[in-house]
Protein backbone atom coordinates (compact mmCIF):
# COMPACT_ATOMS: atom_id res chain seq x y z
CA UNK A 1 0.00 0.00 0.00
CA UNK A 2 2.81 2.74 1.10
CA UNK A 3 4.59 2.08 -2.84
CA UNK A 4 0.82 2.40 -4.46
CA UNK A 5 0.57 5.52 -2.33
CA UNK A 6 3.91 6.73 -3.12
CA UNK A 7 3.82 5.73 -6.88
CA UNK A 8 0.33 7.84 -6.94
CA UNK A 9 1.45 10.64 -4.78
CA UNK A 10 4.70 11.15 -7.53
CA UNK A 11 2.23 10.82 -10.50
CA UNK A 12 -0.38 13.13 -8.58
CA UNK A 13 2.29 15.96 -7.73
CA UNK A 14 4.20 16.27 -11.14
CA UNK A 15 0.85 17.16 -12.44
CA UNK A 16 0.68 20.33 -10.58
CA UNK A 17 -3.17 20.61 -11.09
CA UNK A 18 -3.31 20.56 -6.61
CA UNK A 19 -2.04 24.07 -6.64
CA UNK A 20 -5.36 24.95 -7.34
CA UNK A 21 -7.05 23.88 -4.63
CA UNK A 22 -4.30 24.37 -2.05
CA UNK A 23 -4.32 28.18 -3.01
CA UNK A 24 -8.26 28.27 -2.83
CA UNK A 25 -8.28 26.73 0.65
CA UNK A 26 -5.31 28.86 1.76
CA UNK A 27 -7.15 31.95 0.40
CA UNK A 28 -10.51 30.51 2.51
CA UNK A 29 -8.49 30.21 5.81
CA UNK A 30 -6.85 33.65 5.12
CA UNK A 31 -10.31 35.19 4.66
CA UNK A 32 -11.99 33.03 8.17
CA UNK A 33 -8.83 33.18 10.14
CA UNK A 34 -7.15 36.66 11.32
CA UNK A 35 -9.40 38.45 13.95
CA UNK A 36 -8.01 38.72 17.00
CA UNK A 37 -10.68 38.64 18.63
CA UNK A 38 -12.96 36.09 17.03
CA UNK A 39 -13.81 32.92 18.77
CA UNK A 40 -12.06 30.04 18.03
CA UNK A 41 -14.92 27.63 17.28
CA UNK A 42 -16.92 29.54 14.93
CA UNK A 43 -13.31 30.06 12.81
CA UNK A 44 -12.81 26.89 12.62
CA UNK A 45 -15.83 25.58 12.02
CA UNK A 46 -15.73 27.88 8.82
CA UNK A 47 -12.20 26.65 8.29
CA UNK A 48 -13.50 22.98 8.08
CA UNK A 49 -16.25 23.88 5.72
CA UNK A 50 -14.06 25.14 3.74
CA UNK A 51 -12.09 22.43 3.64
CA UNK A 52 -14.69 19.92 1.80
CA UNK A 53 -15.10 22.30 -1.55
CA UNK A 54 -10.60 21.50 -1.67
CA UNK A 55 -11.39 17.60 -0.87
CA UNK A 56 -13.50 17.36 -3.74
CA UNK A 57 -11.16 19.16 -5.65
CA UNK A 58 -8.36 17.44 -4.51
CA UNK A 59 -9.81 14.08 -5.06
CA UNK A 60 -11.00 14.94 -8.69
CA UNK A 61 -6.98 16.03 -9.23
CA UNK A 62 -5.59 12.72 -8.31
CA UNK A 63 -8.60 10.54 -9.73
CA UNK A 64 -7.80 12.16 -13.21
CA UNK A 65 -3.95 12.60 -12.77
CA UNK A 66 -3.44 8.63 -13.84
CA UNK A 67 -3.38 7.86 -17.45
CA UNK A 68 -5.99 5.85 -17.99
CA UNK A 69 -4.29 3.09 -19.47
CA UNK A 70 -1.85 2.92 -17.05
CA UNK A 71 -4.80 2.57 -14.49
CA UNK A 72 -4.92 -0.96 -16.10
CA UNK A 73 -1.63 -2.07 -15.94
CA UNK A 74 -1.48 -0.52 -11.87
CA UNK A 75 -4.83 -2.57 -11.59
CA UNK A 76 -3.15 -5.51 -12.83
CA UNK A 77 0.33 -4.93 -11.02
CA UNK A 78 -1.36 -4.44 -7.68
CA UNK A 79 -3.74 -7.47 -8.24
CA UNK A 80 -6.61 -5.39 -7.23
CA UNK A 81 -8.17 -2.83 -9.20
CA UNK A 82 -10.88 -2.06 -6.16
CA UNK A 83 -7.35 -1.15 -3.67
CA UNK A 84 -5.95 0.68 -6.51
CA UNK A 85 -9.19 3.23 -6.68
CA UNK A 86 -9.24 3.16 -2.45
CA UNK A 87 -5.45 4.20 -2.56
CA UNK A 88 -6.55 7.41 -4.60
CA UNK A 89 -9.52 8.21 -2.07
CA UNK A 90 -6.45 7.61 1.04
CA UNK A 91 -3.86 9.51 -0.79
CA UNK A 92 -6.71 12.78 -1.61
CA UNK A 93 -7.58 11.89 2.30
CA UNK A 94 -3.86 12.56 3.29
CA UNK A 95 -3.80 15.64 1.29
CA UNK A 96 -6.55 17.33 3.07
CA UNK A 97 -4.74 15.84 6.70
CA UNK A 98 -1.97 18.28 5.41
CA UNK A 99 -4.37 20.96 5.03
CA UNK A 100 -5.63 20.52 8.24
CA UNK A 101 -3.23 20.64 9.93
CA UNK A 102 -2.01 24.30 7.85
CA UNK A 103 -5.61 25.86 8.73
CA UNK A 104 -5.31 24.95 11.80
CA UNK A 105 -1.87 26.21 12.97
CA UNK A 106 -3.22 29.49 10.81
CA UNK A 107 -6.71 29.78 13.08
CA UNK A 108 -4.47 29.04 16.25
CA UNK A 109 -1.44 31.15 15.81
CA UNK A 110 -4.25 34.10 14.88
CA UNK A 111 -6.76 33.46 17.44
CA UNK A 112 -6.40 35.36 21.04
CA UNK A 113 -8.95 33.41 22.23
CA UNK A 114 -8.38 30.18 24.83
CA UNK A 115 -7.37 27.45 23.35
CA UNK A 116 -8.37 24.14 25.35
CA UNK A 117 -7.69 20.34 23.88
CA UNK A 118 -11.45 19.95 23.83
CA UNK A 119 -12.27 22.76 21.34
CA UNK A 120 -8.95 21.88 19.55
CA UNK A 121 -10.19 17.82 19.15
CA UNK A 122 -13.59 19.46 17.63
CA UNK A 123 -11.64 21.46 15.17
CA UNK A 124 -9.39 18.67 14.12
CA UNK A 125 -12.61 16.47 13.89
CA UNK A 126 -14.67 19.00 12.48
CA UNK A 127 -11.86 18.68 9.85
CA UNK A 128 -11.56 15.40 9.08
CA UNK A 129 -15.57 14.86 8.93
CA UNK A 130 -15.60 17.29 6.18
CA UNK A 131 -12.48 16.46 4.35
CA UNK A 132 -14.35 12.77 4.17
CA UNK A 133 -17.48 14.22 2.79
CA UNK A 134 -15.96 15.44 0.16
CA UNK A 135 -13.22 12.44 -0.51
CA UNK A 136 -16.43 10.01 -0.63
CA UNK A 137 -18.02 12.82 -3.09
CA UNK A 138 -15.69 13.77 -5.02
CA UNK A 139 -15.41 10.04 -6.05
CA UNK A 140 -18.35 9.93 -7.42
CA UNK A 141 -18.51 13.07 -9.59
CA UNK A 142 -14.92 12.29 -10.97
CA UNK A 143 -13.21 9.76 -13.09
CA UNK A 144 -14.31 7.05 -13.66
CA UNK A 145 -17.74 7.50 -12.63
CA UNK A 146 -18.03 11.12 -15.00
CA UNK A 147 -14.80 11.18 -17.40
CA UNK A 148 -15.53 14.23 -18.52
CA UNK A 149 -14.17 17.82 -16.51
CA UNK A 150 -16.83 19.49 -17.42
CA UNK A 151 -19.52 17.74 -15.50
CA UNK A 152 -17.55 17.21 -13.12
CA UNK A 153 -17.17 20.93 -12.50
CA UNK A 154 -20.80 21.84 -12.22
CA UNK A 155 -21.33 18.75 -10.22
CA UNK A 156 -18.82 19.77 -7.86
CA UNK A 157 -19.95 23.77 -7.41
CA UNK A 158 -23.73 22.04 -6.99
CA UNK A 159 -22.58 19.63 -4.23
CA UNK A 160 -20.77 22.78 -2.78
CA UNK A 161 -23.60 24.92 -2.64
CA UNK A 162 -26.22 22.06 -1.75
CA UNK A 163 -24.27 21.47 1.27
CA UNK A 164 -24.22 25.33 1.96
CA UNK A 165 -27.95 25.66 1.60
CA UNK A 166 -29.84 22.60 1.91
CA UNK A 167 -31.13 23.07 5.94
CA UNK A 168 -29.55 19.46 7.58
CA UNK A 169 -27.16 18.16 4.89
CA UNK A 170 -24.42 17.09 6.77
CA UNK A 171 -21.46 17.54 7.59
CA UNK A 172 -21.60 21.52 6.37
CA UNK A 173 -24.92 22.90 7.22
CA UNK A 174 -25.29 21.53 10.37
CA UNK A 175 -21.98 22.40 11.86
CA UNK A 176 -22.03 25.83 10.23
CA UNK A 177 -25.57 26.40 11.45
CA UNK A 178 -24.63 25.53 15.49
CA UNK A 179 -21.95 26.36 15.94
CA UNK A 180 -20.81 29.97 14.44
CA UNK A 181 -23.64 32.39 15.94
CA UNK A 182 -24.63 31.00 19.22
CA UNK A 183 -22.09 27.59 19.73
CA UNK A 184 -23.49 25.68 22.10
CA UNK A 185 -22.02 25.08 25.60
CA UNK A 186 -21.43 21.75 24.31
CA UNK A 187 -20.53 20.95 20.83
CA UNK A 188 -19.67 17.26 21.46
CA UNK A 189 -23.62 16.14 20.74
CA UNK A 190 -23.34 18.36 17.50
CA UNK A 191 -20.73 17.02 16.20
CA UNK A 192 -21.51 13.46 17.14
CA UNK A 193 -24.56 13.45 15.57
CA UNK A 194 -23.15 14.99 12.09
CA UNK A 195 -20.35 12.31 12.27
CA UNK A 196 -23.11 9.61 12.45
CA UNK A 197 -24.64 11.23 9.44
CA UNK A 198 -21.66 12.11 7.52
CA UNK A 199 -19.51 8.59 7.84
CA UNK A 200 -22.35 6.31 6.43
CA UNK A 201 -23.22 8.50 3.50
CA UNK A 202 -19.52 9.00 2.51
CA UNK A 203 -19.41 5.36 2.76
CA UNK A 204 -22.61 4.82 0.64
CA UNK A 205 -21.30 7.34 -1.95
CA UNK A 206 -17.75 5.92 -1.72
CA UNK A 207 -19.78 2.21 -2.34
CA UNK A 208 -21.78 3.71 -5.20
CA UNK A 209 -18.79 5.25 -6.87
CA UNK A 210 -17.09 1.80 -6.86
CA UNK A 211 -20.18 -0.64 -8.25
CA UNK A 212 -20.31 2.33 -11.25
CA UNK A 213 -16.49 1.78 -11.57
CA UNK A 214 -16.70 -1.73 -11.58
CA UNK A 215 -19.55 -1.86 -14.11
CA UNK A 216 -17.36 0.94 -16.33
CA UNK A 217 -13.97 -0.75 -16.12
CA UNK B 1 -4.43 -22.48 -16.03
CA UNK B 2 -6.54 -19.74 -15.85
CA UNK B 3 -10.12 -20.76 -16.75
CA UNK B 4 -12.53 -17.98 -18.57
CA UNK B 5 -16.28 -19.32 -17.87
CA UNK B 6 -18.89 -17.88 -19.84
CA UNK B 7 -17.85 -14.44 -19.51
CA UNK B 8 -20.04 -11.39 -20.75
CA UNK B 9 -19.45 -8.00 -20.67
CA UNK B 10 -20.56 -4.82 -21.96
CA UNK B 11 -19.96 -1.36 -20.68
CA UNK B 12 -23.72 0.50 -20.49
CA UNK B 13 -27.34 -1.10 -19.63
CA UNK B 14 -28.96 -2.34 -22.44
CA UNK B 15 -25.66 -1.72 -24.64
CA UNK B 16 -23.83 -4.14 -26.99
CA UNK B 17 -22.68 -7.49 -25.71
CA UNK B 18 -18.99 -6.85 -26.70
CA UNK B 19 -18.52 -10.42 -25.32
CA UNK B 20 -21.59 -12.63 -25.66
CA UNK B 21 -20.57 -15.90 -23.56
CA UNK B 22 -16.60 -16.25 -23.96
CA UNK B 23 -14.97 -19.53 -22.70
CA UNK B 24 -10.97 -19.80 -23.13
CA UNK B 25 -8.72 -22.02 -21.11
CA UNK B 26 -5.15 -20.04 -20.63
CA UNK B 27 -3.05 -22.68 -19.85
CA UNK B 28 0.48 -22.59 -17.94
CA UNK B 29 3.74 -23.03 -19.75
CA UNK B 30 1.93 -21.92 -22.86
CA UNK B 31 1.03 -19.08 -25.23
CA UNK B 32 -2.78 -18.70 -26.25
CA UNK B 33 -3.23 -16.16 -29.29
CA UNK B 34 -6.61 -14.79 -29.36
CA UNK B 35 -7.09 -13.36 -33.07
CA UNK B 36 -9.96 -11.05 -34.50
CA UNK B 37 -11.01 -7.95 -36.72
CA UNK B 38 -10.59 -4.15 -34.88
CA UNK B 39 -13.38 -3.39 -32.48
CA UNK B 40 -14.08 -7.46 -31.75
CA UNK B 41 -13.61 -7.11 -28.19
CA UNK B 42 -10.28 -8.84 -27.74
CA UNK B 43 -8.78 -5.81 -25.50
CA UNK B 44 -12.06 -6.25 -23.40
CA UNK B 45 -11.33 -9.71 -23.09
CA UNK B 46 -7.64 -9.51 -22.72
CA UNK B 47 -8.64 -6.74 -19.92
CA UNK B 48 -10.69 -9.07 -18.34
CA UNK B 49 -8.38 -12.15 -18.02
CA UNK B 50 -5.36 -9.46 -16.88
CA UNK B 51 -7.41 -8.39 -13.86
CA UNK B 52 -8.21 -4.99 -15.44
CA UNK B 53 -11.69 -5.28 -15.69
CA UNK B 54 -14.88 -6.74 -14.41
CA UNK B 55 -17.29 -9.36 -16.35
CA UNK B 56 -20.82 -8.32 -16.44
CA UNK B 57 -21.51 -11.78 -16.23
CA UNK B 58 -19.02 -14.98 -15.69
CA UNK B 59 -15.92 -15.55 -14.15
CA UNK B 60 -12.30 -15.67 -14.78
CA UNK B 61 -11.17 -18.79 -12.26
CA UNK B 62 -7.64 -19.62 -11.37
CA UNK B 63 -6.02 -16.53 -11.43
CA UNK B 64 -2.56 -16.52 -9.98
CA UNK B 65 -1.76 -13.93 -7.27
CA UNK B 66 1.15 -12.31 -9.78
CA UNK B 67 0.08 -11.25 -13.31
CA UNK B 68 1.24 -8.57 -15.65
CA UNK B 69 -0.53 -6.91 -18.26
CA UNK B 70 0.57 -4.87 -21.55
CA UNK B 71 -1.46 -2.51 -23.47
CA UNK B 72 -2.36 -2.16 -26.96
CA UNK B 73 -1.80 1.49 -27.00
CA UNK B 74 1.14 2.56 -24.74
CA UNK B 75 0.23 4.93 -21.59
CA UNK B 76 1.84 7.95 -22.88
CA UNK B 77 0.35 10.99 -20.48
CA UNK B 78 3.27 9.45 -17.94
CA UNK B 79 5.06 12.62 -16.66
CA UNK B 80 7.94 10.47 -15.02
CA UNK B 81 10.66 9.76 -16.84
CA UNK B 82 11.14 5.68 -17.86
CA UNK B 83 13.45 5.00 -14.72
CA UNK B 84 11.27 6.50 -12.64
CA UNK B 85 8.08 5.62 -13.91
CA UNK B 86 9.82 1.81 -13.95
CA UNK B 87 11.74 2.00 -10.28
CA UNK B 88 7.85 2.34 -9.27
CA UNK B 89 6.03 -0.70 -10.96
CA UNK B 90 9.10 -2.28 -9.44
CA UNK B 91 8.04 -1.00 -6.09
CA UNK B 92 4.41 -1.86 -6.51
CA UNK B 93 5.51 -5.76 -7.22
CA UNK B 94 7.94 -5.46 -3.98
CA UNK B 95 11.31 -5.21 -5.90
CA UNK B 96 14.06 -3.36 -4.33
CA UNK B 97 15.28 -0.33 -5.84
CA UNK B 98 18.76 -2.11 -7.25
CA UNK B 99 17.14 -5.41 -8.47
CA UNK B 100 14.37 -3.33 -10.50
CA UNK B 101 17.59 -0.78 -11.77
CA UNK B 102 19.77 -4.13 -12.76
CA UNK B 103 16.48 -5.46 -14.56
CA UNK B 104 15.25 -2.37 -16.07
CA UNK B 105 18.46 -1.36 -17.13
CA UNK B 106 18.81 -4.96 -18.77
CA UNK B 107 15.70 -4.87 -20.61
CA UNK B 108 16.59 -0.92 -21.81
CA UNK B 109 19.16 -2.60 -23.18
CA UNK B 110 17.81 -5.46 -25.36
CA UNK B 111 15.17 -3.46 -26.14
CA UNK B 112 17.08 -0.82 -27.39
CA UNK B 113 15.43 1.96 -25.57
CA UNK B 114 16.10 5.37 -27.31
CA UNK B 115 17.07 7.83 -26.34
CA UNK B 116 17.06 6.23 -22.91
CA UNK B 117 15.38 5.94 -19.90
CA UNK B 118 16.32 8.89 -18.19
CA UNK B 119 13.95 11.08 -20.42
CA UNK B 120 10.46 11.82 -19.75
CA UNK B 121 7.74 9.10 -20.99
CA UNK B 122 5.47 11.75 -23.05
CA UNK B 123 8.84 12.35 -25.03
CA UNK B 124 9.49 9.34 -26.64
CA UNK B 125 8.26 7.62 -29.69
CA UNK B 126 5.17 5.55 -29.87
CA UNK B 127 7.49 2.79 -30.35
CA UNK B 128 9.79 3.44 -27.41
CA UNK B 129 6.63 4.45 -25.02
CA UNK B 130 5.59 1.08 -26.19
CA UNK B 131 9.25 -0.70 -24.95
CA UNK B 132 8.61 1.02 -21.53
CA UNK B 133 5.23 -0.85 -21.52
CA UNK B 134 6.64 -4.03 -22.37
CA UNK B 135 9.77 -3.69 -19.78
CA UNK B 136 7.19 -2.81 -16.84
CA UNK B 137 5.73 -6.66 -17.53
CA UNK B 138 9.38 -8.26 -17.50
CA UNK B 139 10.26 -6.76 -14.39
CA UNK B 140 9.82 -9.74 -12.29
CA UNK B 141 8.55 -13.21 -13.19
CA UNK B 142 5.24 -13.80 -12.76
CA UNK B 143 2.41 -16.69 -13.38
CA UNK B 144 0.20 -14.78 -16.06
CA UNK B 145 1.46 -12.16 -18.70
CA UNK B 146 -1.40 -10.68 -20.98
CA UNK B 147 0.22 -8.75 -23.84
CA UNK B 148 -2.30 -6.72 -26.41
CA UNK B 149 -1.09 -6.81 -29.45
CA UNK B 150 3.00 -6.51 -28.11
CA UNK B 151 4.05 -6.17 -31.58
CA UNK B 152 2.46 -3.53 -33.16
CA UNK B 153 4.69 -0.29 -33.32
CA UNK B 154 7.68 -2.09 -32.64
CA UNK B 155 10.56 -2.48 -34.77
CA UNK B 156 12.06 -5.67 -36.08
CA UNK B 157 14.66 -6.12 -33.60
CA UNK B 158 12.27 -5.03 -30.75
CA UNK B 159 9.48 -7.49 -31.55
CA UNK B 160 12.19 -10.27 -31.98
CA UNK B 161 13.17 -9.52 -28.36
CA UNK B 162 9.73 -9.50 -27.75
CA UNK B 163 9.21 -12.95 -28.69
CA UNK B 164 12.31 -14.24 -26.54
CA UNK B 165 10.85 -12.46 -23.72
CA UNK B 166 7.65 -14.42 -24.15
CA UNK B 167 9.52 -17.86 -24.77
CA UNK B 168 11.79 -17.13 -22.37
CA UNK B 169 8.32 -16.46 -19.39
CA UNK B 170 6.40 -19.17 -20.91
CA UNK B 171 9.84 -21.79 -20.62
CA UNK B 172 9.75 -20.38 -16.53
CA UNK B 173 5.64 -21.93 -16.77
CA UNK B 174 4.21 -18.38 -16.97
CA UNK B 175 0.50 -18.75 -18.95
CA UNK B 176 1.03 -15.68 -21.70
CA UNK B 177 -2.40 -14.83 -23.33
CA UNK B 178 -1.10 -12.68 -26.60
CA UNK B 179 -3.94 -10.81 -29.21
CA UNK B 180 -3.14 -10.67 -33.19
CA UNK B 181 -5.11 -8.71 -35.76
CA UNK B 182 -3.49 -10.69 -38.54
CA UNK B 183 -5.30 -14.45 -38.34
CA UNK B 184 -2.42 -16.45 -37.07
CA UNK B 185 -2.34 -19.98 -37.58
CA UNK B 186 -3.11 -21.45 -33.76
CA UNK B 187 -5.19 -18.45 -32.68
CA UNK B 188 -8.45 -18.55 -31.22
CA UNK B 189 -10.78 -16.04 -33.30
CA UNK B 190 -13.68 -13.71 -31.65
CA UNK B 191 -16.31 -12.41 -33.40
CA UNK B 192 -19.75 -11.29 -32.52
CA UNK B 193 -18.56 -11.91 -29.17
CA UNK B 194 -17.64 -15.17 -29.62
CA UNK B 195 -14.48 -17.45 -29.80
CA UNK B 196 -13.99 -20.03 -31.71
CA UNK B 197 -11.57 -22.57 -30.97
CA UNK B 198 -8.58 -23.09 -33.57
CA UNK B 199 -9.19 -25.09 -36.27
CA UNK B 200 -12.27 -26.77 -34.25
CA UNK B 201 -15.34 -28.43 -35.34
CA UNK B 202 -17.22 -30.08 -32.94
CA UNK B 203 -17.24 -33.71 -35.32
CA UNK B 204 -13.52 -33.73 -35.06
CA UNK B 205 -13.21 -35.87 -31.77
CA UNK B 206 -9.68 -37.14 -31.94
CA UNK B 207 -8.21 -40.11 -29.48
CA UNK B 208 -5.15 -39.42 -28.09
CA UNK B 209 -2.52 -42.23 -26.22
CA UNK B 210 -0.04 -40.25 -24.23
CA UNK B 211 3.21 -41.65 -22.50
CA UNK B 212 3.74 -39.25 -19.15
CA UNK B 213 7.12 -37.79 -18.53
CA UNK B 214 8.83 -40.35 -16.10
CA UNK B 215 5.74 -42.12 -15.76
CA UNK B 216 3.74 -39.59 -13.59
CA UNK B 217 0.78 -38.19 -14.85
CA UNK B 218 0.16 -34.90 -13.51
CA UNK B 219 -3.02 -34.16 -16.01
CA UNK B 220 -4.55 -31.15 -13.97
CA UNK B 221 -4.14 -28.68 -16.23
CA UNK B 222 -4.42 -30.58 -19.85
CA UNK B 223 -7.92 -32.15 -18.22
CA UNK B 224 -9.60 -29.27 -19.22
CA UNK B 225 -8.72 -29.63 -22.85
CA UNK B 226 -9.78 -32.86 -22.75
CA UNK B 227 -13.76 -34.85 -22.74
CA UNK B 228 -12.47 -37.33 -21.13
CA UNK B 229 -9.08 -38.52 -19.47
CA UNK B 230 -8.22 -42.28 -18.09
CA UNK B 231 -5.19 -43.03 -16.79
CA UNK B 232 -3.71 -46.34 -17.24
CA UNK B 233 -0.34 -47.98 -15.88
CA UNK B 234 2.27 -46.06 -17.69
CA UNK B 235 0.04 -44.25 -20.40
CA UNK B 236 -3.12 -42.08 -20.33
CA UNK B 237 -5.89 -42.09 -22.67
CA UNK B 238 -7.55 -38.62 -23.65
CA UNK B 239 -10.32 -37.84 -25.93
CA UNK B 240 -10.78 -34.26 -26.88
CA UNK B 241 -11.67 -32.17 -29.59
CA UNK B 242 -8.51 -29.64 -29.01
CA UNK B 243 -6.01 -32.40 -30.19
CA UNK B 244 -3.57 -30.02 -31.42
CA UNK B 245 -3.49 -27.50 -28.17
CA UNK B 246 -3.57 -30.79 -25.89
CA UNK B 247 -0.53 -32.46 -27.86
CA UNK B 248 1.23 -29.40 -28.19
CA UNK B 249 1.17 -29.16 -23.93
CA UNK B 250 1.59 -32.69 -23.42
CA UNK B 251 4.90 -32.67 -25.64
CA UNK B 252 6.17 -29.22 -24.16
CA UNK B 253 5.87 -31.21 -21.10
CA UNK B 254 8.41 -34.04 -22.08
CA UNK B 255 5.79 -36.25 -23.11
CA UNK B 256 5.61 -38.93 -25.80
CA UNK B 257 2.58 -39.67 -28.15
CA UNK B 258 1.86 -42.97 -28.68
CA UNK B 259 -1.05 -42.73 -30.88
CA UNK B 260 -3.44 -40.63 -32.34
CA UNK B 261 -6.49 -41.29 -34.18
CA UNK B 262 -9.66 -39.83 -34.78
CA UNK B 263 -13.21 -40.75 -33.20
CA UNK B 264 -16.44 -41.32 -34.41
CA UNK B 265 -19.24 -39.13 -32.99
CA UNK B 266 -21.01 -42.58 -31.74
Amino acid sequence: MIALLRYLAADALRSQRWTAPLLGFAVAVAIIAPSDAAPLLPTMTMSAAALLPAALWLTVVVNHSEDPVQTHITGVTIGSLTRTRLAKLALAYLGCVLLTGLALVWVLTSTNDRITVGLLGIGVLAHLLCALAGVALGAVISRPVLPRIGVTVLAGVGIFLAELLIPHAPPIHPLLTSFTDHPPVNPWPTLGWVAAETIPLAAAAILAAHLVARAKS
Amino acid sequence: MILVEGVRKRFSRRGRWVLDGVDLAVPNGARTVVAAANGAGKSTLLRIVAGASAPTAGHVRGRPASAAYVPERAPVRLRMTASQYLAHMGRLRGLSARTVRTRAGELCERLDLRPGPAVPIIALSKGNSQKVAVIQAFLHPVELLVLDEPYTGLDADASRVVGELLTEAERDGAAVLVSAHEHAAAAFLLAEGRLRAPNARPDRLMRLVLTPAGGHASIDDLSPLAREVIIGPGRVTVRTVDADRLLGLALARGWSLLEARPEDPA
